[in-house]
Formats: structure tokens, C-alpha cells, sequence
């Protein structure tokens, strides 16, 4: 094992373009590490959040393994039904005669009868060329209710449409557009309501938009359905780019990408985008008040306090540490596996603010055998940072909650004054999710 | 319907099976995935895996390299990897994709010996089987590329009793390879081995030494032969579970007199006071199919029953299993089997309640099997030393 794992610098990743990343940066370049502490939503989970409806898994048994425990503990395991294939069926292809046979089994015994279907294919489909679209077609013809393909295939991970990209798109395949309702808009990329205490649903209404449609907040089938009314699509997470492009262009709804931001001006900058595409005068002076008095005073507290910032933070790592870097405090440590356009944007500005921020490669073999052992963090923001920090006070600060905006620096603020006062382990802490490594 | 599970997520691969065994032997160990079947392993059956140091990795596979067949791609990888990473061997864990797009496993690993000059060989899973399947293969491979077949120094370790099957997959918590171990020490064996759990490469290395190899899951029986067979090393197929300890002590002391040519008492004591058909209720067992053997003598060592059966969806070996043993194969297999016997009692997994329509009919006793059910139950796995079955027999008299 090496001294120190291998790092790349905020400047000197500032200085690479796109084709020049050193590959411990690029994760097709080498073997991949399952850090303990890197872990997301999942396709199935993700793929849960269509309410009143069942997702079939056809695949291989192995790939709905951690459908197992995930959708135990995050309680939607009897939502999810599994059609197993064995080698045979790959060789002949004689499992798709069956996935008929089985949504109908489905919708027959089931109970309550779902309203939708998901049939999800794996890897496998993927290399076989399956035309899941024809089969989910079929099936809705037999079934009577909504059909809808989703690929599980992380074959395609470093593709145009990742495999989290093409569920959020599945989510919305049932919507159609009967009717505008000039006062909704959809928010598209969060897995999780966002905070009651947001200001967004407040500035909206200067806009005149009352209703602030979000499918983890969709209680039943209708309700979801109601979403295709909507006049715009707010795209909360570049993930969700993909589903927007497909419901401008399938049902007319625009979009607009709503950066998650914490540095103040950042915040309000996005207020002023959002304010001109919706075409309304945006007051948010109070809420950016409030935070700021916030900042101010945990800047006041902390000053100096050491950061580690992981990528399974509800937000950018490279803005979030500049937020933190703007307000006296100091991030020295960055954990980061993939590089995207969004993010070479604030790699720029952090340059400006802390060129010599070390950047580690969260899924590089070199990070083995470093868990618990690094130092030099107070504090580690995400749940893949922390694990490699045994000192440092870890906040997971992920996708179980949804802050935003003036309120979500408020709250982030708030959660690590509250993980001083009560520190929990990074382990108790992953225990306690429901995350897919 | 064939392959349809509405009740049961799926349980542990081959691939995690394979894992599971080579988990704590120094190698490098590349799944040669995407990096979800490596999630798999690592999220959701190796409990080992937080804050280790093993060498286990995702080959990162993309599309293109599956399509264009780019094993040369995986090949450079790993050297790069070697260079950072201490290993003894290199073992590459297939699953459905390159198993779909028929991947030279052989070749792969002849390559890598080449290329690195370790030891490499590939563990032909496909994600479609069971854990059991894997750890056999990965057993079997073990013993037959490092068991040394020359006699070994003495200032080699040696081994007087291999334990093989142990994985946390199949046993009752990380504790249980001491657990055994001390047993076997207090039997009188000085160098016990559990192999894959506990115990390093060198004492594969030295498995030709053992007296004789307690097998404590149906995945080692395979490899348990296979020593058998090149050493003439018997075997016992076994699991000290409260009451049946004495009988297992027995049965290893009698295999191990009948190697060395004296017989000893020609009837092992089976520890067995009451028979099967003693009359009563009738017990359904579900579990990988030694401990539900050894729950089976449990029981009987107490009371009388009617049928105690052992049912699974793991491996049932026909050498150690009971007439009415039944292998399932589909979900609803079990419901059919409940109903078809009528089984007052059943012992499994509490997720397999899902599976019975009319369960709160009988008498459910909760043995977690990590394979099924993961780290959902961890907290309460049963403690194999302690009387755990007791609740079954209060309530049936």
C-alpha cells in the first residue's frame, strides 16, 4: 500500500480539458474500488417512486439482490416482483414469451391490482439488443394499464444515458398531456419530497405557480398523472436532463435547469434564472437574509474548520467546498469519482479559492485499505467521505433529504452544528441508510 | 410460474458464493462486471468488507469493451493494479455479462499468469445460480491449485482437521469460525483449519495434512471428495449446533479410527433419543441443508416428533439428505410443499413468511440465513451453542 492514496489537484484538474483527465479520474480507465461509504438511490428504489405500481425485474436473480435488503429496510420490497433467467433462457431467448405470462400473473394476484408496470431488464438486454419498448407495448395491450420499460444496466454507465438518467426518464413515461395548468410546474431529479420549509413553493407563488408537483410526494397514480398538466419542468439534478428533453419533446413541457447551490450569490443567481424563465419579479431578499445571517454566524463559530467533501452530498462537491471556502472555513480534501461539464465550472472557480485542495478518486484501487485511516478533516460532508476519516465528525448529508436553496444552507448549516453537539459513526450512519453501494 | 418470484427477492449469487470463499485468502479478487454485481457483493453479502483491506475489485466493464471483446483492456488494468496492491493470486469472478458474451476464461487466466507471473484462474459464475454453486467452484479450485500433494516440512503449519463450507454466507455470524475452531480444540485437535474463514492460503496449502475435513455447508462436500479422493481424507458432514455436538465429535472421531484402519466402536453414538416417525406434529426445516440437518438432530436429541423434513432452495445433496427432503426450485414450491404436508412447525428465514399465504396458521420459528435475508436480521442470528429451538418445544407439548 502506498503513503498517501493518489490525489490530483483542484489546479492541476482545472488545467485538464475533457480528453486529458488522468485516468484515475476517468473510471473506465481502471479497476474500480466499492468504497463502503459510496452509495446512492438505485435504479429500484428510483424506479419505486412511480407510485401504485409494480416493477418487474427481468434479469439474471443475482442483479435484484440488493432489491433484497434496500427494499426492506426502505419499504418498498412488496412493490417489486422477480423473473429470473437462467443460461438457458439467455442462449434461446425463450424468457421473453414469458414476461407476458408473468405481468399478467401480476396483475391477477397481486394485491391491491397495480396501476402501472415497470419491466426492468439488466445488463444482459443490453448486450443482447432486447426490444423492450415492443414487449412493454404488448403487455399494456393484454394488461390494460400502463407499461413501462426501465434498464438497470450499469454496462452503460459512462454512456449518454446512464442507467439513474434512463430511470428518471421511465418515471415519466406514463404522463400524457391533456390539458396546461398555467399555476404547476414539476420538479424532476429529487428522490425525496423536498424540505417542508423550502422558500421555492413560496416564490413560486409570486409567479402565480401553487402547485410544485414532485412524483416522491405523489401519493397515488392519479395524482402523478396530474403532472403532465404542468407548464414547466424544473430540473433539480443533471440526471434528470434526459426525462425533460423526453417530456418537451413527447408532451410540449419546457424545462429549465435549477442548479442546487449553496454559496449565497449562487443561490440568488439561480432565484434571477428562474425568475426570467418564468417571467415574473423574484423577492427573495428575506430568505437571502436569513441565510446569510446564518452563514455569518457559523462562519463566526467555525472559522478554520477543516472539511472533507464527498461526491454523495446533495449537491456539487467542487460548489459546495467553495461555499465553504468563501466563509472562512477550509476544505482540504475533495472525493470525487466522475468529472462531468457541470462540474469543470466550479473546479474553475475553486482554483481561484484553493488550488492545492487534493481531489481523491473515490473508486480507485488505490484507495484501498484507507478507511478510517486519513487525518487532517474535522469534519467530512457525504457518506463516501467520511468512511476514510475515522476522526473527523461525518455528515451524510445525502439524497435522504432533499434542502434547497436560502433554507438548504440553512439546513446544511444546521446539520453539522447538530453533528457537533451529536456525533454519530460513519458506520451507525450507513447502517441507518437504505443506500445502494 | 417458472422463474416468477412475487413474494421473494432473490437470494445470494454464485458470484458472492465465490467471493465469500476467497474473501480472506490474500488474492486479488476481480469481479468482472460493470460494478453492480460488485455492489452486490460488497453492499449486501460480505459482511466483511467494511473497513477491510481485501483486494477486491470491479473490472469496471463497459459496453464497448463487452461488444469488441477488449479482455486485453481488463488485462492492463489489472497489472496497474498489482503494482500499488500485494497479492498472492489473481482470481477473476465472472457474472452474466461476460458469461453472456461467452468470455475465455481460460485463456484470460493463462494470459494473467503471464503477464503478472502469479497465480491466476477464473471462477466461472454467471449470476444465475445459487451462492452455493460459487463457493463450490471456488473450493474446488482452491484445493485443486494450492493444496501442495508432496509431504510438507514441519516447520510447515499443519492442519488436523479442515473445516470447509464456512462462510458468512451460510453461518450464523462472523464469530462462528472460533467458534468452531475452539470447539474442535477442546475435542482434542490442536490445529484446526476453517478454511476461507479464519484460516490463510498456507492452510490450504497444508489441507493434505488434515486427519479429517468437517464439512458444515453443502457447498464443501464437492471439494470435501475431491481431497477424499487424493488424499484419502474422510469427511463429516456436520454442524455443532446445541445437542448435537457429541454426536459430531463422535462421527469425526470414528471417520478419522477408520482411516487409520481401527474400526473403534463399530456404532457411533448419533445422538438421536427419538426417532422420525415418533409421532406428533410435524416440522418443516428451510436452510442450506447441514444445519438444517444439524437443527433436524436437534430437535430429535429432545423430543418426538412426527416428520422433521429439511427443505431448501440451495444445494441438497442426496448423501446426507432424508427420504422426504425436498429441493424447491420456485417460489410458490414452498407454499405447495406447506400445504401438500401439512407442517405444524417451520424453521427458516423470516423473509420466507412472504411466501406463505396462510402462515400465521402454524408455528414460525425465525432462523436468518444471511443468504437470503443479509444484514436485515444480523442482530438476531442464531447463537448455534445456545438452545434455540426450546420455544418449538415448550409449545408442542
Amino acid at each position: 500500500m502506498d503513503e498517501n492514496p493518489f490525489f490530483t489537484t483542484v489546479e492541476e484538474l482545472a488545467e485538464r480539458k475533457s480528453g486529458g483527465i488522468m485516468n484515475q479520474t476517468v473510471p473506465r480507465c481502471h479497476l474500480h474500488y466499492n468504497s463502503p461509504g459510496a452509495s446512492g438511490f438505485g435504479v429500484k428504489r428510483t424506479g419505486s417512486l412511480l407510485p401504485e405500481a409494480i416493477m418487474l425485474m427481468v434479469s439474471p436473480a443475482c442483479c435484484g439482490r440488493h432489491g433484497t435488503i434496500a427494499g426492506k429496510a426502505a419499504g418498498f420490497a412488496d412493490r417489486m416482483c422477480y423473473m429470473h433467467m437462467d443460461d438457458v433462457d439467455v442462449v434461446t431467448g425463450r424468457y421473453l414469451e414469458r414476461i407476458k405470462d408473468a405481468a399478467e400473473d401480476i396483475c391477477r394476484s397481486v394485491k391491491p391490482r397495480p396501476k402501472a408496470l415497470m419491466i426492468c431488464t439488466s445488463c444482459v438486454d443490453t448486450l443482447l439488443g432486447t426490444d423492450l419498448e415492443s414487449i412493454c407495448r404488448e403487455i399494456e395491450r393484454s394488461c390494460g394499464i400502463p407499461v413501462v420499460p426501465a434498464r438497470m444496466d450499469p454496462i452503460t454507465r459512462e454512456g449518454k444515458k446512464p442507467p439513474m438518467a434512463s430511470i428518471q426518464q421511465s418515471l415519466y413515461h406514463c404522463l400524457r398531456r391533456s390539458s396546461t395548468r398555467e399555476d404547476a410546474v414539476n420538479l424532476l431529479g429529487n428522490f425525496v419530497p423536498i424540505d417542508d420549509d423550502c422558500e421555492l413553493a413560496d416564490i413560486l407563488k409570486q409567479a402565480g405557480i401553487y402547485h410544485m408537483n414532485q412524483i416522491s410526494a405523489c401519493k397515488t397514480f392519479e395524482e402523478y398523472m396530474k403532472m403532465g398538466e404542468a407548464r414547466m419542468n424544473l430540473v433539480l439534478t443533471p440526471l434528470a436532463l434526459a426525462a425533460a428533453e423526453d417530456l418537451k419533446q413527447r408532451l410540449g413541457i419546457p424545462f429549465h435547469r435549477v442548479e442546487h447551490c449553496y454559496e449565497i450569490n449562487s443561490i440568488k443567481f439561480q432565484y434571477k434564472l428562474l425568475s426570467e424563465a418564468l417571467d415574473f419579479d423574484c423577492n427573495d431578499s428575506e430568505y437571502h437574509d436569513e441565510a446569510l445571517e446564518a452563514i455569518k454566524l457559523f462562519e463566526s463559530r467555525h472559522k478554520g474548520m477543516r472539511f472533507a467533501v464527498g461526491q454523495t452530498i446533495n449537491g456539487n462537491p467542487f460548489e459546495l467546498s467553495s461555499m465553504l471556502i468563501r466563509h472562512g472555513m477550509r476544505v482540504p480534501f475533495i472525493f470525487c469519482h466522475m468529472i462531468n461539464d457541470e462540474d469543470r465550472r466550479y473546479i474553475r472557480e475553486l482554483r481561484e479559492l484553493s488550488p492545492q485542495t487534493r481531489v481523491y478518486s473515490s473508486v480507485y484501487p488505490g484507495m484501498l485499505g484507507y478507511g478510517g485511516v486519513m487525518t487532517g478533516a474535522d469534519a467530512a460532508l457525504g457518506l463516501d467521505a467520511g468512511y476514510y476519516f475515522a476522526d473527523a465528525l461525518c455528515i451524510s448529508w445525502n439524497e435522504e433529504r432533499y434542502a434547497f436553496g436560502y433554507r438548504g444552507l440553512i439546513s446544511l448549516l444546521g446539520q453539522i452544528e447538530a453533528g457537533i453537539l451529536n456525533p454519530k459513526s460513519h458506520r451507525e450512519q450507513m447502517h441507518g441508510s437504505y443506500l445502494v453501494i | 410460474m417458472k422463474g416468477l418470484f412475487k413474494f421473494l427477492a432473490p437470494f445470494s449469487p454464485d458470484y458472492s458464493g465465490a467471493v465469500s470463499v476467497l474473501f480472506e485468502l490474500g488474492g486479488m479478487i476481480v469481479v468482472y462486471d460493470a460494478g453492480g454485481c460488485t455492489g452486490n457483493i460488497c453492499g449486501y453479502d460480505e459482511p466483511r468488507w467494511y473497513g477491510s483491506k481485501t483486494a477486491l475489485l470491479s473490472a469496471g466493464l463497459r459496453d464497448m469493451d463487452a461488444i469488441f471483446g477488449r479482455d486485453d483492456k481488463l488485462i492492463d488494468k489489472i497489472e496497474d493494479a498489482i503494482n500499488n496492491i500485494e497479492c498472492r493470486f489473481i482470481a477473476i469472478i465472472s457474472t452474466p455479462a461476460p458469461s453472456v458474451i461467452g468470455t475465455d476464461f481460460k485463456a484470460l487466466a493463462r494470459s494473467l499468469h503471464m503477464h503478472t507471473g502469479l497465480p491466476a484462474f477464473a471462477i466461472e459464475t454467471n449470476g444465475m445460480d445459487m451462492y452455493d454453486k460459487g463457493q463450490e467452484k471456488a473450493y474446488l479450485e482452491l484445493f485443486e491449485r494450492f493444496t501442495s500433494t508432496t509431504e510438507r516440512g514441519a516447520e510447515s503449519k499443519t492442519v488436523d482437521i479442515g473445516v470447509i463450507g464456512a462462510t458468512p454466507l451460510d453461518m450464523p455470524g462472523l464469530f462462528i469460525s472460533s467458534y468452531i475452531s475452539d470447539l474442535l480444540r477442546q475435542w482434542g485437535y490442536e490445529h484446526p483449519a476453517c478454511y476461507g474463514m479464519g484460516s490463510g492460503l498456507e492452510n490450504v496449502m497444508s489441507a493434505k495434512d488434515a486427519l479429517c475435513n468437517l464439512v458444515v455447508s453443502p457447498s464443501g462436500l464437492k471439494a470435501a471428495r475431491l481431497l477424499k479422493e487424493k488424499f484419502g481424507t474422510p469427511y463429516v458432514a456436520g454442524f455443532p449446533l446445541n445437542g448435537t455436538e457429541e454426536a459430531l465429535r463422535m462421527n469425526i472421531e470414528q471417520s478419522i479410527r477408520r482411516k487409520r484402519g481401527d474400526p473403534g466402536n463399530a456404532y457411533a453414538y448419533d445422538g438421536c433419543k427419538y426417532d422420525n416417525d415418533g409421532g406428533g406434529e410435524s416440522v418443516l426445516i428451510i436452510g442450506q441443508q447441514v444445519m438444517a440437518n444439524a437443527v433436524r438432530e436437534s430437535l430429535r436429541s429432545k423430543k418426538s416428533f412426527g416428520a422433521i423434513d429439511v427443505a431448501t432452495w440451495f444445494m441438497l445433496d442426496q448423501e446426507i439428505a432424508e427420504r422426504f427432503d425436498v429441493s424447491l426450485k420456485e417460489e410458490d414450491d414452498l407454499e405447495r410443499l406447506i400445504q401438500d404436508r401439512g407442517y405444524k412447525y417451520v424453521v427458516g428465514d423470516p423473509l420466507f413468511k412472504r411466501a406463505i399465504s396462510d402462515c400465521e396458521r402454524m408455528f414460525y420459528v425465525d432462523m436468518p440465513h444471511y443468504a437470503v435475508s443479509g444484514c436485515l436480521y444480523a442482530n438476531s442470528l442464531p447463537d448455534p451453542a445456545a438452545d434455540i429451538f426450546s420455544h418449538i418445544i415448550t409449545h408442542s407439548e
